[in-house]
């Protein structure tokens, strides 16, 4: 199993300093799309266009962030040709790096869905699913960074967990929205709008996971993603 | 010998029963093992003691090594910073601690000034972080939760940006009616034009003061500047020159630039620092001299001053200045219909464009304030 010290056994001190440093540059971006997360969730419940505008804009800093730690990944791919637990590494933080930035897309979708709600008419929800499901998505998130920076296993497990229940929320949000749409007619817009923020919430759960199971992948080299929650589960604990 | 080596082999034991002069090596040897140990107790329990007078502290402390990894905290920082210990021993404090702004002032490295950060975990706090650097590159870094004071500057700023707001529409009317007698003194009884005339004038200061206190309000409300552009200083002080010869004409304004450079900022920020420095300038001085407004440079930091020949401040009142409403003589204030906000508000736009208020005054002969930016810019349109 990985453990922490592993990357500072190398004899080559260059090498040791180029994987933390991937693995730091990842968990940078990391904080910066959890921050335009946050701020994208607060943009929209609060009707500000400004903060909206802005998160939008930075949106391109994440995604130079991915290009310069994918480039660093090949170099030591074609350079060093890691091997067992270094190649896992460097393998993860390729992936996991495709899903955060995925999940800074969906960030600057929701703030272009703030500044839609904010211009065209506020839904009558009073956005309570997407404050739910935005501190949720948020924790998980958090938590699948943490457990990456801790390769901290029971962790990453509890967030795929948590991903059902995110899409319970989800599809029950979705149902009460429906709701509102057939009590008014003229609200349909405004609610169309949020259930797209929503939407962007949700799939920011299914890429958290994903890192939760990179994880898992980085530090027993099991591979345990498509499967159903239970062999899942069922599986990290045959491992363990 | 061979009894010699075989104790020193076998730390702990009382030493061997030897005789002669091997003996007094023995003793030597055993006494300077026993120091060596006293000593050691002492210093861990020191060390103990200093960790466990951290660990009680009611703030949140972290040692951070040179490299970045947490080498120690207390139960305070694993509550506020979302750290675990022993846990997270070795790992690098950013890998945990992702906030942008963080790494962004730990990669600065600049640790004068406490850093300010907006937690989004599971507890919305607002943290002060403070970094001291010991020792060969390790860092102590001290987290305290500032929420209460955070929420209350807040409260405080949006009372004062309400009641003003929301006594401004009532002055107006008030203010409407008074114009209205007023452009038809004829039909006012005499006795009552002068009341009615100080009425107005006082009606306007208090609505010159509501604009003031509006404007100080939002300046302060921005935490950082929403607009950066490159401000052309002189071309500021040329708008500035052209809006006073109509409201003050008579009044002479002498700019002397000796520099081409620009700084970042706000443009509307800037202007209406430097036009309440101008104003307050003409306020304490004769009509007829001159009020001199300056932009120089030495090196990157440009200085704009604006200096008079008018009544000055005696130094006990300088430090005070900037307060809000502070007076340095009450009977002045309604002659020169000021609402006392003027240097609190240079002195906000100074430090949101990293600029700093200098007050140099001799009573009789004069003032000069001075605007200090740390950072001015070349800019392609200033030639």
């Amino acid at each position: 199993m990985l453990k922490q010290e592993d990357y500072k056994q190398h004899i080559s001190e260059q090498f040791n300093s180029e994987l933390e440093d991937i693995k730091n540059r990842l968990l940078e971006m990391g904080g910066k799309v959890e921050q335009q997360l946050s701020a994208a969730v607060d943009a929209l419940i609060d009707g500000d266009t400004g903060t909206a505008e802005a998160i939008i804009n930075r949106d391109h800093e994440v995604n130079q962030m991915e290009m310069a730690i994918d480039d660093e990944c090949a170099t030591i791919l074609a350079r060093r040709q890691p091997a067992a637990s270094d190649l896992r590494l460097v393998v993860t933080v390729i992936k996991v790096n495709t899903d955060i930035e995925r999940i800074g897309d969906e960030a600057a979708k929701i703030a272009r869905q703030a500044i839609k709600l904010a211009e065209e008419g506020m839904s009558p929800s009073n956005y309570v699913e997407v404050r739910h499901i935005g501190a949720h998505v948020a924790s998980m998130l958090r938590n699948a960074l943490d457990a990456f920076a801790r390769l901290d296993v029971d962790m990453a497990v509890e967030v795929v967990k948590d991903d059902s229940n995110v899409d319970k929320e989800y599809g029950s949000a979705m149902r009460s929205l429906v709701t509102f749409m057939m009590e008014d007619p003229r609200d349909i817009g405004a609610i169309l709008n949020e259930m797209w923020a929503l939407r962007s919430l949700e799939r920011i759960g299914d890429h958290a996971s994903n890192i939760a199971e990179h994880v898992v992948y980085l530090v027993r080299g099991q591979d345990v993603r498509h499967q159903s929650l239970e062999s899942f589960v069922e599986q990290v604990q045959d491992l363990s | 010998m061979w009894r010699l080596q075989e104790w020193l082999q076998a730390p702990g034991q009382s030493p061997a029963d030897i005789h002669g002069i091997w003996g007094e090596v023995v003793a030597r040897i055993y006494k300077q093992q026993r120091d060596a140990t006293a000593n050691q107790q002492r210093l861990q329990s020191t060390v103990d003691y200093l960790l466990e007078s951290f660990a009680s502290m009611r703030d949140g402390v972290v040692i951070v090594e040179r490299d970045g990894g947490i080498r120690w905290c207390n139960e305070e920082a694993c509550r506020l910073l979302g750290l675990r210990f022993p846990e997270d021993t070795g790992q690098a404090i950013s890998n945990l601690i992702r906030h942008p702004d963080f790494s962004e002032y730990v990669r600065a490295g600049n640790y004068a000034e406490p850093l300010y950060l907006y937690t989004n975990g599971d507890l919305k706090l607002h943290l002060q972080i403070i970094i001291t650097r010991f020792g060969e590159g390790d860092s102590l870094l001290f987290a305290r939760d500032v929420t209460e004071r955070v929420k209350l500057e807040q409260m405080r700023r949006d009372f004062v940006g309400n009641v003003s707001h929301e006594l401004r529409t009532p002055l107006t009317v008030i203010t409407g009616y008074l114009d209205t007698f007023l452009g038809d003194t004829g039909r006012l009884p005499d006795n009552y034009v002068k009341p009615v005339k100080q009425m107005m004038q006082h009606a306007q200061r208090m609505e010159s003061m509501l604009k003031d206190l509006l404007w100080l309000s939002r300046i302060e409300s921005e935490e950082q500047l929403e607009k950066r552009d490159t401000v052309n200083v002189i071309a500021l002080l040329e708008e500035l020159r052209e809006e006073l010869s109509e409201s003050h004409p008579g009044r002479k304004l002498e700019l002397e630039t000796q520099s081409q450079r620009c700084v970042t900022g706000d443009y509307r920020q800037l202007y209406s620092a430097v036009s309440n420095l101008v104003l307050n300038a003409m306020k304490y001085s004769d009509p007829d001299s001159p009020v001199n407004v300056g932009w120089r440079q030495e090196g990157n930091t440009g200085l704009l001053s604006v200096s008079d020949r008018g009544i000055g401040i005696s130094a006990t009142h300088i430090p005070r200045l900037t307060e809000r409403f502070y007076r340095v003589d009450d009977s002045r204030s309604s002659v020169t219909g000021g609402t006392g906000l003027g240097l609190a508000i240079v002195k906000h736009v100074a430090a949101s464009h990293g600029a700093t208020l200098q007050i140099d005054s001799t009573p009789g002969s004069g003032s000069c304030f001075s605007l200090v930016f740390s950072d001015t810019t070349e800019c392609g349109y200033c030639k």
